[in-house]
Protein backbone atom coordinates (compact mmCIF):
# COMPACT_ATOMS: atom_id res chain seq x y z
CA UNK A 1 0.00 0.00 0.00
CA UNK A 2 1.91 2.95 1.22
CA UNK A 3 5.89 2.24 1.36
CA UNK A 4 7.13 5.42 2.82
CA UNK A 5 6.94 5.47 6.94
CA UNK A 6 7.38 9.19 6.95
CA UNK A 7 4.21 9.05 4.36
CA UNK A 8 2.61 6.58 6.60
CA UNK A 9 3.11 8.69 9.47
CA UNK A 10 1.94 11.82 8.33
CA UNK A 11 -0.89 10.21 6.85
CA UNK A 12 -1.62 8.94 10.72
CA UNK A 13 -1.29 12.19 11.86
CA UNK A 14 -4.34 13.64 9.69
CA UNK A 15 -5.89 10.49 10.89
CA UNK A 16 -5.58 10.80 14.46
CA UNK A 17 -6.71 14.39 14.11
CA UNK A 18 -9.68 13.35 12.06
CA UNK A 19 -10.44 10.54 14.58
CA UNK A 20 -9.96 13.39 17.09
CA UNK A 21 -12.31 15.53 15.78
CA UNK A 22 -15.38 13.63 15.43
CA UNK A 23 -15.05 11.80 18.67
CA UNK A 24 -15.28 15.11 20.21
CA UNK A 25 -18.13 16.44 17.66
CA UNK A 26 -20.14 13.22 18.16
CA UNK A 27 -19.88 13.94 22.27
CA UNK A 28 -20.78 17.89 21.56
CA UNK A 29 -23.61 17.06 19.53
CA UNK A 30 -24.96 14.59 22.14
CA UNK A 31 -24.17 17.20 24.96
CA UNK A 32 -25.48 20.20 23.04
CA UNK A 33 -28.72 18.07 22.19
CA UNK A 34 -29.06 16.63 25.91
CA UNK A 35 -28.77 20.42 27.30
CA UNK A 36 -31.59 21.48 24.55
CA UNK A 37 -33.69 18.54 25.37
CA UNK A 38 -33.12 20.19 29.41
CA UNK A 39 -34.19 23.69 27.81
CA UNK A 40 -37.44 22.23 26.92
CA UNK A 41 -38.35 20.46 29.66
CA UNK A 42 -37.79 23.45 31.96
CA UNK A 43 -40.26 25.12 29.45
CA UNK A 44 -42.55 22.61 30.92
CA UNK A 45 -41.76 22.64 34.09
CA UNK A 46 -42.59 26.43 33.78
CA UNK A 47 -45.81 25.77 31.88
CA UNK A 48 -47.30 23.66 34.82
CA UNK A 49 -46.08 26.28 37.09
CA UNK A 50 -48.17 29.16 35.12
CA UNK A 51 -50.69 27.25 35.03
CA UNK A 52 -50.92 26.43 38.92
CA UNK A 53 -50.38 30.06 39.23
CA UNK A 54 -53.28 30.98 37.23
CA UNK A 55 -55.55 28.21 38.95
CA UNK A 56 -54.39 30.09 42.50
CA UNK A 57 -55.09 33.35 41.17
CA UNK A 58 -58.94 32.07 40.13
CA UNK A 59 -59.25 30.92 43.43
CA UNK A 60 -57.87 34.53 45.02
CA UNK A 61 -60.67 36.33 42.78
CA UNK A 62 -63.22 34.70 44.31
CA UNK A 63 -62.06 34.68 47.63
CA UNK A 64 -62.00 38.23 46.73
CA UNK A 65 -65.37 38.37 45.54
CA UNK A 66 -66.79 36.68 48.83
CA UNK A 67 -64.72 39.22 50.75
CA UNK A 68 -66.59 42.35 49.20
CA UNK A 69 -69.54 41.13 49.71
CA UNK A 70 -68.83 40.98 53.31
CA UNK A 71 -67.95 44.36 53.35
CA UNK A 72 -71.56 45.29 51.55
CA UNK A 73 -73.33 43.80 53.78
CA UNK A 74 -71.59 45.65 56.63
CA UNK A 75 -72.13 48.70 54.65
CA UNK A 76 -75.41 48.09 54.34
CA UNK A 77 -75.68 47.29 58.42
CA UNK A 78 -73.61 50.56 59.11
CA UNK A 79 -76.10 52.63 57.38
CA UNK A 80 -79.21 51.44 59.24
CA UNK A 81 -77.32 52.54 62.82
CA UNK A 82 -77.04 56.38 62.59
CA UNK A 83 -77.03 59.22 60.16
CA UNK A 84 -73.25 59.89 60.00
CA UNK A 85 -72.58 56.36 58.84
CA UNK A 86 -74.87 56.50 56.02
CA UNK A 87 -73.44 60.41 55.07
CA UNK A 88 -70.12 58.29 54.83
CA UNK A 89 -71.54 55.34 53.21
CA UNK A 90 -72.82 57.56 50.55
CA UNK A 91 -69.66 59.22 49.83
CA UNK A 92 -67.94 55.89 49.77
CA UNK A 93 -70.57 55.07 47.13
CA UNK A 94 -69.13 58.31 45.39
CA UNK A 95 -65.82 58.09 45.82
CA UNK A 96 -66.08 54.33 43.97
CA UNK A 97 -67.96 55.21 41.49
CA UNK A 98 -65.68 57.85 40.15
CA UNK A 99 -62.66 55.04 40.98
CA UNK A 100 -64.26 52.59 38.94
CA UNK A 101 -65.01 50.46 41.54
CA UNK A 102 -68.77 49.67 40.59
CA UNK A 103 -70.87 48.34 37.85
CA UNK A 104 -72.00 51.84 36.45
CA UNK A 105 -74.93 51.80 33.69
CA UNK A 106 -75.75 54.09 31.07
CA UNK A 107 -76.08 56.02 27.92
CA UNK A 108 -72.98 55.65 25.71
CA UNK A 109 -71.51 54.41 22.64
CA UNK A 110 -69.94 50.93 21.88
CA UNK A 111 -67.05 50.81 19.70
CA UNK A 112 -65.46 47.07 17.66
CA UNK A 113 -62.58 46.87 16.58
CA UNK A 114 -61.31 44.04 14.54
CA UNK A 115 -58.04 43.62 12.16
CA UNK A 116 -59.18 40.48 10.88
CA UNK A 117 -61.95 41.51 8.27
CA UNK A 118 -60.49 43.78 5.34
CA UNK A 119 -57.03 42.45 5.32
CA UNK A 120 -57.54 41.52 1.48
CA UNK A 121 -59.49 44.29 0.60
CA UNK A 122 -56.63 46.88 1.69
CA UNK A 123 -54.76 45.07 -1.47
CA UNK A 124 -51.76 46.23 -0.58
CA UNK A 125 -48.10 44.99 0.14
CA UNK A 126 -48.67 44.96 4.34
CA UNK A 127 -46.45 43.58 7.28
CA UNK A 128 -48.28 41.87 9.75
CA UNK A 129 -47.19 44.37 11.90
CA UNK A 130 -49.35 46.94 10.09
CA UNK A 131 -53.08 44.55 9.91
CA UNK A 132 -52.75 44.48 13.38
CA UNK A 133 -54.25 46.35 16.13
CA UNK A 134 -51.78 47.65 18.37
CA UNK A 135 -51.98 49.04 22.05
CA UNK A 136 -51.16 52.42 20.45
CA UNK A 137 -54.34 52.39 18.73
CA UNK A 138 -56.07 51.68 21.90
CA UNK A 139 -54.84 53.80 23.53
CA UNK A 140 -55.68 56.92 21.81
CA UNK A 141 -59.04 55.52 21.19
CA UNK A 142 -59.20 55.34 25.08
CA UNK A 143 -57.78 59.11 25.09
CA UNK A 144 -59.95 60.40 22.56
CA UNK A 145 -63.01 58.88 24.59
CA UNK A 146 -62.06 60.52 28.08
CA UNK A 147 -61.14 63.83 26.41
CA UNK A 148 -64.95 63.61 24.76
CA UNK A 149 -66.51 63.65 28.21
CA UNK A 150 -66.54 59.82 28.83
CA UNK A 151 -67.24 58.44 32.47
CA UNK A 152 -66.56 55.25 31.99
CA UNK A 153 -64.57 53.12 29.83
CA UNK A 154 -63.96 49.49 29.23
CA UNK A 155 -62.03 47.10 26.97
CA UNK A 156 -63.07 43.75 26.21
CA UNK A 157 -65.15 44.25 29.78
CA UNK A 158 -61.69 45.01 31.49
CA UNK A 159 -62.40 48.51 33.16
CA UNK A 160 -59.94 51.48 32.75
CA UNK A 161 -59.22 52.94 35.76
CA UNK A 162 -56.48 55.88 36.75
CA UNK A 163 -53.63 53.11 36.99
CA UNK A 164 -55.23 50.65 33.95
CA UNK A 165 -52.28 50.29 31.28
CA UNK A 166 -52.77 49.24 27.94
CA UNK A 167 -49.53 48.01 26.40
CA UNK A 168 -48.71 45.49 23.67
CA UNK A 169 -47.73 41.39 24.44
CA UNK A 170 -46.86 39.85 21.24
CA UNK A 171 -49.75 39.53 19.04
CA UNK A 172 -51.92 40.67 21.93
CA UNK A 173 -52.80 43.25 23.62
CA UNK A 174 -52.69 43.60 27.98
CA UNK A 175 -55.03 46.02 29.87
CA UNK A 176 -55.24 45.82 33.43
CA UNK A 177 -53.45 42.75 32.79
CA UNK A 178 -56.16 40.74 31.35
CA UNK A 179 -54.70 39.29 28.17
CA UNK A 180 -56.93 39.95 25.27
CA UNK A 181 -57.31 39.21 21.01
CA UNK A 182 -59.47 41.08 18.15
CA UNK A 183 -62.38 41.92 18.52
CA UNK A 184 -62.03 44.58 20.86
CA UNK A 185 -65.04 46.03 22.48
CA UNK A 186 -64.91 49.10 23.94
CA UNK A 187 -67.55 50.53 25.99
CA UNK A 188 -67.88 54.15 27.09
CA UNK A 189 -70.37 55.77 29.23
CA UNK A 190 -71.31 58.93 28.49
CA UNK A 191 -72.95 61.98 26.09
CA UNK A 192 -73.62 59.45 23.13
CA UNK A 193 -73.83 62.10 20.74
CA UNK A 194 -70.95 63.67 21.59
CA UNK A 195 -68.70 60.47 22.35
CA UNK A 196 -69.97 59.33 18.60
CA UNK A 197 -69.44 62.40 17.04
CA UNK A 198 -65.58 62.93 18.51
CA UNK A 199 -64.70 59.21 17.25
CA UNK A 200 -66.13 60.70 13.78
CA UNK A 201 -64.15 63.23 13.26
CA UNK A 202 -62.41 63.94 9.69
CA UNK A 203 -59.25 63.10 10.26
CA UNK A 204 -59.71 61.47 13.66
CA UNK A 205 -58.36 58.64 15.53
CA UNK A 206 -61.37 56.02 13.90
CA UNK A 207 -60.72 57.94 10.22
CA UNK A 208 -56.92 57.17 10.86
CA UNK A 209 -56.97 53.95 11.36
CA UNK A 210 -59.47 52.91 9.03
CA UNK A 211 -56.76 53.60 6.52
CA UNK A 212 -55.29 50.27 7.46
CA UNK A 213 -58.23 48.47 6.57
CA UNK A 214 -59.35 47.94 9.93
CA UNK A 215 -63.28 46.86 10.30
CA UNK A 216 -64.45 49.28 12.83
CA UNK A 217 -67.90 49.90 13.74
CA UNK A 218 -69.52 52.71 16.03
CA UNK A 219 -73.01 52.44 17.82
CA UNK A 220 -74.58 54.58 20.55
CA UNK A 221 -76.49 52.81 23.31
CA UNK A 222 -79.23 54.02 24.88
CA UNK A 223 -78.25 51.81 27.92
CA UNK A 224 -75.04 50.11 28.11
CA UNK A 225 -73.48 48.26 31.50
CA UNK A 226 -70.02 48.18 32.18
CA UNK A 227 -68.34 46.52 34.85
CA UNK A 228 -66.07 47.59 38.10
CA UNK A 229 -62.84 47.10 37.69
CA UNK A 230 -62.10 43.87 39.24
CA UNK A 231 -58.34 43.54 40.21
CA UNK A 232 -57.20 46.22 43.62
CA UNK A 233 -54.95 48.55 43.94
CA UNK A 234 -52.87 49.26 46.74
CA UNK A 235 -51.31 53.03 46.80
CA UNK A 236 -48.01 52.06 48.47
CA UNK A 237 -46.04 55.29 47.71
CA UNK A 238 -48.34 58.23 47.30
CA UNK A 239 -50.01 59.82 51.03
CA UNK A 240 -52.70 62.39 50.33
CA UNK A 241 -51.51 65.43 51.97
CA UNK A 242 -53.69 66.71 54.68
CA UNK A 243 -55.55 70.05 54.51
CA UNK A 244 -53.59 71.60 57.21
CA UNK A 245 -50.60 70.53 56.47
CA UNK A 246 -51.05 72.50 52.91
CA UNK A 247 -51.72 75.37 54.77
CA UNK A 248 -48.93 74.87 56.54
CA UNK A 249 -46.73 74.39 53.35
CA UNK A 250 -48.20 77.88 52.06
CA UNK B 1 -1.15 -0.57 10.69
CA UNK B 2 -0.02 3.15 11.81
CA UNK B 3 -2.90 4.69 10.68
CA UNK B 4 -5.34 2.43 12.04
CA UNK B 5 -3.35 2.81 15.49
CA UNK B 6 -3.73 6.75 14.98
CA UNK B 7 -7.26 6.76 14.29
CA UNK B 8 -7.74 4.55 17.32
CA UNK B 9 -5.50 6.86 19.46
CA UNK B 10 -7.45 9.79 17.91
CA UNK B 11 -10.86 8.59 18.59
CA UNK B 12 -9.89 7.57 22.31
CA UNK B 13 -8.22 11.23 22.81
CA UNK B 14 -11.34 12.63 21.96
CA UNK B 15 -13.85 10.60 24.24
CA UNK B 16 -11.47 11.54 27.45
CA UNK B 17 -10.88 14.94 26.03
CA UNK B 18 -13.20 16.69 28.95
CA UNK B 19 -13.96 19.62 26.96
CA UNK B 20 -16.97 19.84 24.63
CA UNK B 21 -17.18 22.97 21.82
CA UNK B 22 -20.34 24.66 21.96
CA UNK B 23 -23.45 24.50 19.15
CA UNK B 24 -22.36 27.79 17.78
CA UNK B 25 -18.89 26.47 16.83
CA UNK B 26 -20.10 22.85 15.75
CA UNK B 27 -20.81 23.68 12.45
CA UNK B 28 -16.69 24.86 11.88
CA UNK B 29 -15.80 21.77 13.54
CA UNK B 30 -18.40 19.86 11.48
CA UNK B 31 -16.95 20.96 8.02
CA UNK B 32 -13.08 20.84 8.77
CA UNK B 33 -14.21 17.39 9.51
CA UNK B 34 -15.01 16.83 5.81
CA UNK B 35 -12.08 18.76 4.78
CA UNK B 36 -10.15 16.22 6.60
CA UNK B 37 -11.71 13.70 5.31
CA UNK B 38 -11.51 14.66 1.39
CA UNK B 39 -8.17 15.00 2.44
CA UNK B 40 -7.41 11.17 3.63
CA UNK B 41 -9.27 10.02 0.75
CA UNK B 42 -7.58 12.17 -1.82
CA UNK B 43 -4.23 10.15 -0.17
CA UNK B 44 -5.54 7.26 -0.74
CA UNK B 45 -6.60 7.66 -3.86
CA UNK B 46 -3.19 9.39 -5.04
CA UNK B 47 -1.34 6.30 -3.44
CA UNK B 48 -3.57 3.84 -5.94
CA UNK B 49 -2.16 6.04 -8.68
CA UNK B 50 1.43 6.13 -7.41
CA UNK B 51 1.14 9.64 -7.43
CA UNK B 52 0.96 10.55 -3.78
CA UNK B 53 2.99 14.48 -2.51
CA UNK B 54 3.71 14.62 1.01
CA UNK B 55 3.09 17.93 0.26
CA UNK B 56 0.61 18.46 -1.51
CA UNK B 57 -1.19 16.33 0.99
CA UNK B 58 -0.38 18.33 3.87
CA UNK B 59 -1.15 21.82 2.28
CA UNK B 60 -4.32 20.36 0.77
CA UNK B 61 -5.60 19.26 4.56
CA UNK B 62 -4.32 22.80 6.33
CA UNK B 63 -5.50 24.73 3.13
CA UNK B 64 -8.67 23.19 2.70
CA UNK B 65 -9.41 23.03 5.94
CA UNK B 66 -8.81 26.93 6.73
CA UNK B 67 -11.14 27.78 3.56
CA UNK B 68 -13.75 25.67 4.61
CA UNK B 69 -13.70 27.37 8.22
CA UNK B 70 -13.59 30.72 6.50
CA UNK B 71 -16.15 30.04 3.95
CA UNK B 72 -18.57 29.12 7.06
CA UNK B 73 -17.76 31.88 8.60
CA UNK B 74 -18.21 34.52 5.67
CA UNK B 75 -21.35 32.62 5.31
CA UNK B 76 -22.89 32.81 8.46
CA UNK B 77 -21.92 37.33 8.64
CA UNK B 78 -23.74 37.48 4.97
CA UNK B 79 -26.51 35.30 6.17
CA UNK B 80 -25.65 32.98 3.36
CA UNK B 81 -25.31 29.23 3.83
CA UNK B 82 -21.78 29.34 1.95
CA UNK B 83 -20.62 26.20 4.43
CA UNK B 84 -22.97 24.33 1.51
CA UNK B 85 -20.18 25.33 -0.72
CA UNK B 86 -17.22 23.23 0.64
CA UNK B 87 -20.00 20.63 1.85
CA UNK B 88 -20.55 20.08 -1.99
CA UNK B 89 -17.53 19.97 -3.12
CA UNK B 90 -15.88 17.77 -0.21
CA UNK B 91 -18.64 15.49 -0.51
CA UNK B 92 -18.33 15.06 -4.55
CA UNK B 93 -14.85 14.62 -3.91
CA UNK B 94 -15.05 12.00 -1.71
CA UNK B 95 -17.52 9.60 -3.78
CA UNK B 96 -14.68 10.11 -6.82
CA UNK B 97 -11.92 9.37 -4.46
CA UNK B 98 -13.41 6.57 -3.18
CA UNK B 99 -14.12 5.39 -6.55
CA UNK B 100 -10.77 5.24 -7.45
CA UNK B 101 -9.74 3.39 -4.69
CA UNK B 102 -12.62 1.17 -5.17
CA UNK B 103 -11.39 0.32 -8.58
CA UNK B 104 -7.84 0.25 -7.75
CA UNK B 105 -8.79 -3.09 -5.39
CA UNK B 106 -11.31 -4.37 -7.09
CA UNK B 107 -8.92 -4.64 -10.22
CA UNK B 108 -6.38 -5.89 -8.14
CA UNK B 109 -9.01 -8.71 -6.65
CA UNK B 110 -10.24 -9.13 -9.77
CA UNK B 111 -6.85 -9.94 -11.35
CA UNK B 112 -5.78 -12.42 -8.53
CA UNK B 113 -8.96 -14.56 -8.36
CA UNK B 114 -8.04 -14.69 -12.45
CA UNK B 115 -4.72 -15.92 -11.53
CA UNK B 116 -6.26 -18.44 -8.67
CA UNK B 117 -8.75 -20.09 -11.43
CA UNK B 118 -6.67 -20.12 -14.32
CA UNK B 119 -3.78 -22.06 -12.40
Amino acid sequence: MIKNHKTQLSIGIVVLVLAFLIAIQVKSVTVNNATESQQNLRVDELLGDLKKEREKTEDLEKQLDAYRNDIAQYRKDAEQHSGYSKFLSEQLKRAELMAGFVDVQGPGITISLSDMGNRKAANTILSANETLIHDEDIRRIINELCAAGAEAICVNDSRIISTSAVRCVGPTILVNDTKMAPPYIIKAIGNADQLSAAMNLNGGVIDNMKVWGFTISITKNNKLVIPKYSGTVNFSSATAIEATQEGAAE
Amino acid sequence: MIVLACALTGIVFGLVFPYHIPSAYSSYVAIIILALLDSVFGAAAASTRKSFDLNTFISGFVGNGLLAALLTLIGRKLDVDLYLVALIVFGTRLFSNFSTIRRHYLALIVTKLKKKFCN
